[in-house]
């Protein structure tokens, strides 16, 4: 790969971050030779963990707003929720109903578990059980009347509307279908981890026919978020809920690059085809979040979705498949539109609407990668048309799929020069790479970034491996005075400082150890302030501040 | 007495039938199968030790698999070198093992390098995956002399090919050679024209190392496209499989074709046509040099970047970063790169073009902006069109390297000889 030499105006993002009490700071430690990448997995609860910011979210959510329906009653192999988490199904009320495990019918697995109800155990394992639920309740669609919201908040405002009654029955394979939640959704339900380091190559086209060059942080849907109670049919049938607006709050310790976002969904047709209605779409935005809530004025990027960004999941099944969003920007010099990636430093929101458009017709899937294609559920629409569907989880996870990288970079902190000037040559470690940074540096200082990196050919693609360390060399000129300055790196949203210090090989610098006035100097052994970012001593003694 | 007859008849008839079983064959081989073996192996023994200057290996892991070069050196004392140069084994840089080799008889003559080589075995080991590379390192011995060795994986069945090695050449100055001539070849994704007894095809490198073959014309198959890896020497083409009616797989180089000893030739087509070709079959582009132009053009460059310069004051590095002709879906485009927003991530916008291949010429056509984003941006910086409109006309090539066109081709207008532009080949 040719050398590059990068001189660019560093970007600052200032987004308050918000103090979720298992953050961790990301670590540069200077001279380290094995980069020190965050722990996503320790800020993030793991599946059945009880968080407190994410229970007690979904305890005031899930049960008030839980908006169920569409059962037939009475028709004795009626499709029930499926609930994948072992979450439990909530049922609204109705005459008497039949609940299946058709998992166990047809799968002929050993009956696993007996069936709950609120917690107390009603019936035995049976393969069905029936009860009487209550009268059966219609129901409106509830509009969120709550725009601010904050991590800590355990009530979310509704105008208001007509709810129904409802219980919790758990069971393990029950299975619920066409339920509906207009619900905000509470941090990520699980996460795959990710290497930071392994990037690779994807030829993988969108329909605007852009090649993805590089997909970073592995290969796309390695970072997934899943969210929980989120269940939405989008289908045009009578009696359906339609979702208004899907909210993702994600915690966020550092600096993520987000090349693009896609979404999970299932289209109620035989074709791809999920918006079928001229000018139909999906909108994605990204919000910062701090302490104050979602910045809702000011969106760090904003993407919509159609037929076009929809790719089914295979041939056999183009009603399963993903919805591409990417980010775009508006260039204001001259209205274009492009490509783009979105930066988030600390905790966002990922925000879904525009969805209710009447002739939408897609329902948000849960996880894609637990499709059985051998396995046959049977669910009644509203019309009463059975339909044989795929299986999906309910109350289901959101499953957005970011596809992401965390940069990281573990250069030095500062280096230092002789009057006759030079260069210093060093293996940084860090994930991004060298065409994907942006450096400013003063004009006597010269940065040279080059990625270390390997090939692999598998099935006649070429894949590009970043080895997790970019050669840097600074070169500074000769000078005949002591000077400073500084490196400005923007890694992907990273921003990176390293000073360059030219100094002379004088002992008067050495008398800045002997002394002891508690001042502060910097080592070229001139006095600087209290926010002076460097080496510095004092009273003797040198450190970095 | 018919009686006795009968049983005399039938006595001679078996006595003839027992002799005729009794006769001995006559022998077609006068070896037996084992001893015809190990003849080969001590053929194979001989000729690869006494070549005292090491062998060039074209090694091909497996059928699909581009072909690696390697230098072998085997002694008599069963000790093998190997080295190796690549970016998929050695992360580019020159490697060097020893460990050991023998030939033994294994339902025929095998070369096996029989203890681990982190050079040879690297893509013969399973690693995380358990497949690996899927690269063997024990082979059927197919042929040997001291011209030519050709052997076949035993595992996987493709077939390697060792030369003779030139005398006093180091390692690292083979390896530069070889990047020169793999350069050289089929650089920027050459597109060949493949002549042979069975008719003609093309030939479009791709950049995992190997030929996807189509017709004439046409494209390679998007779904299970015809493989033909392929490998580099100095002096031409190893291919690991033969053309169809073409049995030979080694191409020498001879002035601008490559040709085998059965008179197939694989070629590139004449400056014009390779022009449309390389952008229609091999989806390639065709960079315009902006530093190297013609006054009219460079004085609309500039008046163009001082444009984007005064658009975008925060960047200093505004400009245009680069110019190239493609084929896509809406047709024939010129791709306008420039720095904007961003220093680092360039917009890329498309102007449709009109192009003609015309008696060994190439016409071009400035139409309009290919879309909405790309009429804004021509209506923000009206300077474009005079750029687009400069790179009209009717222009003869002038390619640099009749093997590969895509190092360079120069365009001059034909009717006027000061509107000219170089473009080199991208994929």
């Amino acid at each position: 790969m040719k050398k590059s030499i990068l001189f660019v105006c560093a970007l600052a993002i200032t987004v308050a971050m918000n103090a979720i009490p298992t953050q961790k700071p990301r670590q540069l430690v200077k001279g380290s030779t094995t980069p020190t990448f965050r722990d996503v997995t320790a800020q993030l609860a793991p599946r059945g963990a009880k968080k407190q910011l994410l229970e007690e979210f979904k305890d005031t959510l899930y049960l008030p707003y839980v908006v169920p329906n569409s059962y037939q009653v009475g028709k004795p192999d009626a499709g029930l929720g499926y609930d994948y988490h072992g979450q439990g199904l909530v049922v609204r009320y109705s005459d008497s109903v039949t609940f299946y495990r058709l998992t166990d019918a047809i799968r002929g697995n050993e009956l696993s578990s007996s069936w709950y109800l609120n917690g107390e155990e009603v019936a035995a394992n049976t393969g069905e059980f029936k009860m009487k639920t209550g009268e059966f309740k219609e129901f409106e669609l509830p509009v969120m009347k709550t725009k601010t919201l904050t991590f800590n908040d355990t009530t979310i405002l509704f105008e208001d509307y007509q709810t129904a009654e409802f219980f919790v029955l758990k069971n393990n394979e029950a299975r619920q279908s066409n339920e509906f939640y207009n619900a905000l959704i509470v941090g990520p339900a699980y996460l795959k981890e990710i290497t930071p380091c392994a990037m690779y190559t994807d030829t993988f086209t969108n329909k605007y026919g852009e090649d993805y060059k590089r997909v970073r942080a592995g290969s796309l849907g390695d970072y997934a978020y899943g969210s929980k109670l989120i269940n939405a049919n989008l289908s045009t049938a009578e009696k359906t809920v339609y979702m208004d607006t899907i909210v993702s709050l994600i915690p966020n310790d550092g600096v993520m690059y987000i090349d693009h976002l896609t979404l999970a969904i299932w289209t109620m047709r035989d074709d791809d085809n999920a918006f079928p209605g001229e000018g139909d779409h999906a909108r994605i935005t990204i919000y910062p979040v701090s302490e104050a809530g979602i910045d809702w004025e000011n969106p760090l990027g904003r993407a919509t979705a159609n037929n076009d960004n929809y790719t089914p999941y295979t041939e056999a099944y183009k009603w399963l498949g993903l919805l591409q969003f990417d980010f775009t920007t508006i260039d204001p010099a001259t209205g274009a539109e492009s490509p783009t990636a979105v930066i988030v430093d600390g905790n966002f929101a990922i925000v879904l609407d525009e969805i209710n458009s009447g002739t939408t017709d897609f329902g948000i899937f849960s996880d894609i990668y637990s499709l059985a294609p051998g396995r046959t559920f049977f669910v009644y629409t509203a019309d009463g048309e059975q339909r044989i569907d795929p299986y999906w989880s309910s109350p289901s996870n959101l499953l957005y799929t970011l596809s992401v990288l965390l940069p990281a970079f573990d250069g030095p902190e500062e280096v230092e020069f002789d009057l006759a000037g030079g260069s210093l040559e060093f293996n940084v470690p860090t994930n991004v790479w060298d065409e994907d940074m942006e450096i400013d540096a003063d004009d006597w200082i010269t940065v040279e970034m080059v990625t270390d990196y390997s090939t692999e050919e598998y099935q006649g693609q070429t894949y590009y491996t970043h080895n997790c360390v970019n050669k840097m060399k600074i070169t500074v000129s000769e000078n005949a005075a002591p000077r400073e300055g500084t490196i400005e790196i923007n890694a992907l949203g990273l921003p990176i400082t390293i000073n360059v210090i030219q100094r002379t090989q004088e002992s008067a610098v050495e008398n800045i150890y002997m002394r002891s006035d508690n001042k502060l100097y910097n080592v070229l052994g001139v006095e600087v302030g209290e926010d002076y970012k460097g080496v510095v001593i004092r009273n003797g003694e040198k450190f970095v501040r | 007495m018919i009686m006795k007859a009968r049983y005399v008849l039938i006595s001679l008839a078996i006595a003839t039938l027992l002799g005729a079983c009794s006769r001995e064959e006559k022998d077609l081989f006068d070896k037996s199968a084992a001893q015809r073996a190990q003849v080969a192996l001590d053929n194979a023994f001989s000729i690869l030790t006494e070549e005292t200057n090491g062998w060039e290996m074209i090694y091909f892991a497996n059928p699909e698999s581009e072909g690696y070069n390697l230098i072998m050196e085997f002694d008599a004392n069963g000790r093998v070198s190997a080295t190796a140069k690549n970016a998929t084994t050695t992360n580019n840089k020159i490697l060097t093992d020893e460990s050991t080799w023998a030939v033994k008889n294994d339902n025929g003559p095998i070369l096996t390098f029989d203890t681990y080589n982190k050079v040879f075995h690297a893509w013969s080991d399973p690693r995380d995956d358990g497949d690996g590379l899927l690269g063997d390192y024990e082979f059927l011995i197919l042929h040997a002399d001291a011209n030519h060795v050709k052997l076949k994986g035993k595992k996987h069945s493709a077939y390697c090919y060792l030369y003779p090695m030139e005398s006093g050449k180091t390692p690292a100055t083979y390896f530069a050679e070889i990047e020169a001539a793999r350069t050289r070849f089929v650089g920027n994704g050459n597109l060949f024209h493949a002549v042979t007894p069975d008719g003609e095809c093309l030939l479009n490198y791709g950049s995992s190392g190997v030929f996807s073959r189509s017709q004439v014309g046409e494209k390679p198959a998007e779904e299970n496209p015809e493989l033909y890896p392929l490998g580099i020497r100095t002096g031409g083409i190893q291919l690991s499989l033969p053309l169809p009616e073409a049995p030979d797989t080694w191409y020498a180089l001879s002035g601008s074709v490559f040709a085998n000893d059965n008179s197939s030739t694989i070629f590139t087509a004449s400056p014009a046509a390779y022009f449309g070709e390389y952008t229609e079959i091999a989806a390639g582009a065709w960079v315009v040099n902006l530093e190297d132009i013609n006054d009219i053009s460079k004085q609309a460059i500039d008046a163009v970047n001082a444009a984007l310069k005064k658009a975008y004051s925060t960047n200093k590095k505004a400009a245009i970063k680069s110019l190239a002709f493609s084929q896509k879906d809406n047709g024939f485009v010129l791709t306008l790169s420039y720095l904007g927003t961003s220093s680092s991530k360039a917009t890329e916008m498309d102007y449709l073009y009109s192009f003609e291949q015309q008696s060994g010429s190439v016409r071009l056509n400035y139409l309009e902006p290919a879309d909405e984003n790309a009429q804004k941006v021509l209506a923000a910086f009206p300077s474009l069109e005079p750029l687009f409109k400069s790179l009209d006309g009717t222009f003869a090539l002038a390619v640099g390297d009749a093997v590969n066109p895509t190092l360079g081709m120069k365009m001059t207008e034909n009717s006027n000889s000061s509107v000219w532009f170089n473009i080199t080949g991208k994929k």
